[in-house]
């Protein structure tokens, strides 16, 4: 009983918000430390809150007032998020799929969907996503102000297919089924070939870049013990001997690229600018840019918990404003004397 | 930077200094005439500080909420509103302008200092109604926890400066009371601000990313900040806890916020990058 008493006190609701904060911080500092035993300060607050929301109805009695309904009302916020939180990764499905332009993705292919979480109950959703085109916008050419791609989604329900062809953009997702398909960024993805003199295809493969104008990617060709620097040129551009990109369009898409052995790494084999379609030649092999592919990632996903979070946002924001913000009792304040001298010469002025 | 918004900007900043040297006379030579034309001074800096972001948002089409220098005009802006709330409701506090006025000043510095004075479009993820919301309320909050922290240390220093001197110091502020009674108050502010910000950035950032959150690095330290404000809360109301312990806790909670903006989010992560 003792223990009852102690575990739903308020000491104990403030010992739990104490090491939360310290909990937290130390997680911050040193993610290494986090375990899953410590799941059981958010169950301990959640237990806490509870019964303390009960005995504060027994204890109230009939003396029920605004500001006490407030206050119950935010912590029933706090149950509703901990509660939705907990039942997120029971019920939601989330899945982040990378699609190539023209190419036909089924949520089952782990080459381009990757799951995050799948619920309990049910199983990989049988759906097959196709992206038709991306689309970036910048303004002045370097700005981006908009990023859209246009999808076909197939997604089986009841033995029936349906078939949705829709534009998704950053912060307009598209709703079909239950699922939420989220545009979450774009890129392009070069294809390279590496060939030996005898023509022979050592490597050939559809990279993930960042592709990022302002810095550096490398990737690396295991079948040559080859490591390949990279920067990409969209709109390219020669002055002289430097290179650059007149705009973030792929109108002349062009790479520099710099070529390295892995256990020679001082030693560059090979450096310069291909364009799409050129070659460059070295040491018997050939590394061709044979190709420029639009990618869209996209994070596809249907979780009910959603409202949960929601609900127990305007809980605790609208338990707040009942319980605090009628401030029906004046400041305490017992103002000094040179304050009050000043404060009476003031309002005589505005009089 | 258009001229006309570089001309508020600058009165602004030149009435805030002016306004610093008058209360700082006002402390120094006990001239209170100082303190009533150092706060005339700050009211028409604010009015011109508001012109500032009035005219930035009219040339940028969104409101100022990209890169140090928006950030520290709309920081700014909510530090010197609060401040400028509590001089006009309590007798006294006019004074908290030889804090605040640098205070101020150091953040719009370092806003027009840092990249970023240009103006540019919203990138996608921020062309959201959650924006508004968000930063709105954030700002509030840290507005108000600023606030506090500054009052908190005043009210530390007012109370241990005898032990130390001998005398009563700050004798022209109001009484502890008063000041533990506003830190309080501005803090149930702050911290519905803060809860309204996190819970709008959850939601914007679900829409978003298909996550309510990340453990962004400022997200984390939000949320401890969070807690520690609940705490203060909790050890206020429920175990009526008063006076100097709760001014400490007030400045310990504040530096919770520094780490989350000023340290952290500089760094990489969802935040980091534009702000």
């Amino acid at each position: 009983m003792k223990l009852f008493v102690f575990l739903t006190s308020r000491v104990f609701a403030i010992f739990l918000l104490a090491i939360s904060a310290l909990l937290l911080t130390i997680w911050r500092g040193n993610p290494q430390y986090f375990s899953r035993a410590f799941l059981v300060v958010p169950a301990f607050v959640f237990i806490s809150i509870s019964i303390c929301i009960v005995k504060r109805f027994l204890a109230v009695g009939s003396r029920r007032n605004l500001k006490f309904w407030g206050s119950v009302v935010f912590h029933i916020g706090l149950l509703v998020i901990i509660a939705a939180a907990s039942l997120g990764p029971i019920i939601r499905f989330w899945a982040t799929v990378v699609l190539p332009q023209g190419k036909t993705v089924n949520m089952g292919d782990k080459t381009f969907a990757v799951i995050r979480n799948i619920p309990v109950s049910g199983a990989i959703p049988d759906m097959l996503i196709k992206m038709e085109e991306y689309k970036a916008s910048y303004a002045d050419d370097r700005f981006p102000i908009d990023y859209a791609t246009q999808i076909t989604v197939l997604l089986k329900e009841n033995d029936i297919y349906r078939q949705r062809v829709e534009a998704v953009r950053i912060n307009a997702p598209l709703w079909l089924g239950g699922y939420q398909f989220m545009l979450d960024s774009g890129s392009f993805s070069p294809k390279y070939i590496l060939k030996d003199k005898d023509g022979h295809v050592l490597f050939s493969q559809f990279l993930d870049l960042s592709n990022a104008t302002s810095e550096e990617d490398k990737f690396e060709i295991p079948e040559a013990g080859m490591e390949v620097y990279t920067r990409f040129f969209p709109d390219m551009y020669k002055e002289g001997n430097l290179y650059g990109s007149r705009s973030p369009y792929p109108k002349n898409p062009a790479f520099g690229l710099r070529i390295i052995y892995k256990d020679n790494p001082f030693k560059e084999i090979w450096k310069g600018v291909l364009k799409k379609g050129e070659k460059a030649e070295f040491e018997g092999l050939s590394l061709e840019f044979a190709d420029l592919q639009q990618v869209a990632i996209l994070q596809v996903l249907n979780d009910p918990t959603y409202w949960g979070i929601f609900t127990g946002w305007l809980l605790i924001a609208g338990g707040l404003m009942v319980r605090y913000l009628p401030l029906e009792k004046a400041l305490r304040w017992k103002v000094n004397e040179v304050a009050a001298e000043k404060y009476m010469r003031e309002k005589a002025k505005d009089l | 930077m258009r001229v006309l918004e570089g001309v508020f900007l600058w009165v602004t900043i030149s009435l805030y200094v002016v306004s610093l040297l008058l209360f700082l006379w006002r402390a120094v030579f006990k001239n209170e005439r100082q303190e009533l034309y150092a706060w005339k001074c700050w009211l028409i800096g604010f009015c011109t500080h508001s012109a500032t972001i009035l005219v930035r948002w009219i040339e940028s089409g969104h409101p100022p909420v990209l890169w140090p220098y928006e950030h520290g005009l709309l920081s700014t802006w909510f530090i010197a509103l609060i401040f400028i709330l509590a001089g006009r409701w309590v007798p006294g506090l006019k004074i908290l302008g030889i804090v605040v006025s640098p205070a101020v000043l150091m953040i719009l510095g370092y806003g027009i200092m840092n990249q970023g004075i240009g103006i540019e479009p919203l990138p996608p993820p921020y062309r959201s109604n959650w924006l508004w919301v968000h930063v709105t309320f954030a700002w509030l909050a840290y507005g108000a926890f600023a606030f506090t922290a500054v009052v908190a240390l005043l009210y530390i220093i007012r109370h241990m400066a005898p032990r130390f001197t001998g005398k009563a110091v700050l004798k022209w502020l109001p009484s502890p009371e008063v000041l533990d009674d506003l830190i309080f108050r501005v803090i149930i502010f702050g911290f519905a601000g803060l809860t309204i910000e996190m819970g709008a950035g959850a939601l914007w950032a679900y829409g978003l990313w298909g996550r309510y959150w990340a453990w962004d690095p400022m997200e984390t330290w939000t949320l401890t900040s969070w807690v520690v404000y609940a705490l203060y809360l909790h050890l206020s109301v429920t175990m009526g806890w008063r006076g100097i312990r709760m001014a400490w806790l007030a400045i310990i909670a504040f530096c919770f916020i520094l780490i989350a903006f000023g340290g952290i989010a500089m760094m990489r992560g969802l935040h980091g990058t534009l702000i």
